[in-house]
């Protein structure tokens, strides 16, 4: 798409051309005659998403997003994007699984559901929308340098975010090294339905803490890019993250159960407590990410992420895709990607009657040990050589922990306290 | 000592596999363009340089297009969606690259009639082709 | 000996000094699948679907605020 082209540069440049002509003795030459292409003003190329993401007997979500960009002349770039994100469903509360059959209060107070004997704890209320918007420029600083700054927002009904970000980049050795630096601040304000729970209080006394609570999360990132070869280019990401203020989950419960020894052992009292979590975190990651090309048809790219915290929580995450060209226009990428993480040191799939009350506790399985597998392929066709392109991918995500934890006793070693969760992922991208 | 003279003499030999000289363009101003099929900006580039070639040519100047694909059949298949009426060469080794110091794709060198370089610039900027028009006009004086 | 010692030390150690290719032996790293992050919005979709369903992320880039977490 070509926009308005500069007007005065050309009546410059063709008085110049004029000028000379006259001068070189041939004045039959006339103006519109050495008239020389011009520069448009800004190329537009843009991608169109929508993702497909849903889970058996839980959320489903629906994410479209549209990102535009426009490159202007010295390599100076404008990226928007725009996305809406709809989620239904039903969420994991964080109760223990029981063989009793257990009444929730909805977050709002305002009304209960009651989960039968044996089935996992679902609050059946979720329902999400979240728009979010991103804007970034990015232009080279000198031969050597660029420089990104981007502003994000988003917002859905009890989460509202934005953020600043910006890199430096440093090219050296003929552009065969990159060296980055950025950082990112990200300023969230969250207001949960019903008010946002004091940590540990009990679901029949809740107590909230106001309308409204925040967070501030602080990134820096240190990057290189290295060419090996010809065929071969990896990247090595350092990346730090600190985290203070509101950080529990204000619709997530921990159960608490007849202690062992008793009648009953291992059944829900019936009472439930709120999420509490530190009100800091500090994050650390370590990415490593290769692509390598086989000079034939295909590209096979590989990356491992270690990762910790001061939460307890430590993961490795591995990723191998291979893009293979089927013809000149037609590829096939599969991919998969294992996911293994350790529990946040004050993780509890329950709670024991008549023991003290830790200072942190949740039981968010997001926060539990578990493993992850993602299996993919992905199919597209080029349409013309210049970047447009459309593809299709598809992806099954399981994600499974402890069921039977070591600790559990009495009706809780019948139960499942982490039940599985699989999902299917269907996305189709256009390029333009 | 023998075989370092073999093996300079091996080296040599092929640095000039492609016959190209600069002395068949005596008297003329030449503009040497060094390219790949692959390269995006190389494909904008090339109207312009069909277009200077066409205006310039009774005055003297000579656009050469230095063609630097691994493999040859690339650069043939790019040169019919993007037709050149300009010359071109191929350098599949890459040591003309090397000898004119390419530091980017493209990279363009002016050179006056008297051999001289008066110029380089790496990358093609639309908007920067005042300048270029304005070194070969210069040079054709 | 010694001087084929030299000669293959140096020769190892110049190709690790000049690790990477010349401005134009980049036909394969040009093109946009041998770019990192080069599919933005495919690597929006991951990055937004693991931060909702695992503990940890980050190391790739930043991914902007917002959760939609459940």
């Amino acid at each position: 798409m070509q926009l308005r082209p500069k007007k005065q540069k050309s009546l410059k440049m063709t008085l110049a051309l004029a000028t000379t002509s006259l001068l070189a003795g041939l004045p039959q030459v006339r103006a519109e005659e050495v008239k020389l292409p011009e520069a448009p003003w800004a190329k537009w190329s843009g991608t169109i998403g929508n993702l497909y993401y849903a889970e058996q007997d839980r959320v489903t979500a629906i994410e479209p997003v549209i990102s535009l960009t426009a490159e202007f002349s010295g390599e100076r770039k404008w990226t928007n994007k725009f996305v809406i994100d709809t989620l239904t469903g039903a969420s994991h509360n964080g109760a223990a699984m029981a063989n009793t059959p257990q009444t929730f209060t909805t977050p709002s107070g305002a009304g209960h559901y009651t989960i039968a004997p044996g089935q996992v704890t679902l609050d059946p209320s979720f329902k999400d929308t979240r728009l979010a918007l991103s804007s970034s420029w990015s232009q080279p600083l000198g031969t050597d340098y660029e420089l990104t700054a981007g502003v994000n927002g988003s917002r859905e009904y009890d989460f509202t975010s934005l953020s600043l970000n910006s890199s430096l980049s440093r090219y050296m050795n003929n552009k065969n090294t990159k060296l980055s630096l950025g950082f990112s601040g990200e300023f969230d304000s969250i207001n949960p339905v019903g008010g946002a729970p004091v940590g540990l209080s009990t679901m029949a006394a809740k107590g909230t803490m106001g309308a409204s609570d925040s967070k501030q999360v602080l990134d820096l990132l240190f990057g290189l890019t290295q060419v090996m070869s010809r065929q071969w280019i990896v990247q090595i990401n350092y990346n730090l993250g600190m985290s203070s203020g509101y950080m529990n989950d204000p619709y997530k419960i921990t159960s608490e159960v007849v202690a062992a020894g008793n009648p009953g052992a291992g059944d829900p009292t019936g009472t439930y407590y709120y999420d509490k979590r530190p009100d800091q975190r500090l994050k650390h990651s370590i990415f490593v990410d290769s692509k390598y090309h086989t000079d034939g048809w295909g590209i096979i790219g590989s990356s491992y992420r270690y990762f910790f915290d001061d939460w307890g929580i430590s993961s490795h995450t591995f990723n191998i895709d291979y893009r293979m060209a089927l013809t000149k226009k037609w590829f096939v990428e599969p991919s998969v990607r294992y996911y293994m993480q350790s529990e946040a040191d004050f993780y509890k799939a329950f709670f024991s009657q008549g023991t003290p009350l830790p200072d942190y506790m949740t039981s968010d399985y997001r926060l539990g040990k578990m493993t992850a597998i993602t299996l993919g392929v992905e199919i597209g066709r080029k349409l013309d050589s210049y970047g447009k392109e459309i593809s299709f991918r598809a992806q099954m995500y399981t994600q499974s922990g402890d069921s039977h934890p070591a600790d559990a006793f009495g009706s809780l070693q019948s139960v499942d306290l982490y039940p599985s969760v699989t999902a299917v992922i269907g996305q189709v991208i256009y390029k333009f | 000592m023998r075989f370092l003279f073999i093996l300079t003499l091996l080296f040599s030999a092929n640095t000039w596999a492609e016959d190209f000289s600069l002395d068949a363009y005596k008297g003329q101003v030449v503009y040497l363009d060094f390219w790949a099929s692959w390269c995006g900006p190389c494909k904008e580039s090339f109207p312009w340089l069909n277009q200077i070639q066409q205006k310039y040519k009774d005055k003297g100047l000579t656009v050469i297009g230095i063609n630097l694909d691994k493999d040859k059949t690339n650069a043939d298949e790019f040169l019919k969606s993007h037709p050149a009426v300009f010359k071109i060469i191929y350098n599949t080794q890459g040591d003309l690259a090397k000898k004119y110091g390419v530091k980017g794709m493209p990279f363009s060198v002016i050179i006056d009639k008297n051999g001289k370089i008066l110029h380089s610039h790496i990358g093609f900027h639309m908007d920067k082709t005042n300048e270029y028009v304005q070194t070969i006009e210069g040079a054709l004086k | 000996m010694k001087i084929l010692f030299w000669i293959l030390a140096s020769v190892i150690l110049s190709n690790c000094a000049s690790l990477g290719v010349e401005p134009w032996e980049r036909d394969l790293l040009s093109q946009d699948e041998m770019t990192f992050g080069s599919n933005a919005v495919e690597l929006g979709y991951e990055q937004h679907t693991y931060f909702s369903k695992e503990a940890t992320s980050g190391g790739n880039g930043f991914s902007g605020g917002g959760c939609g977490c459940n």
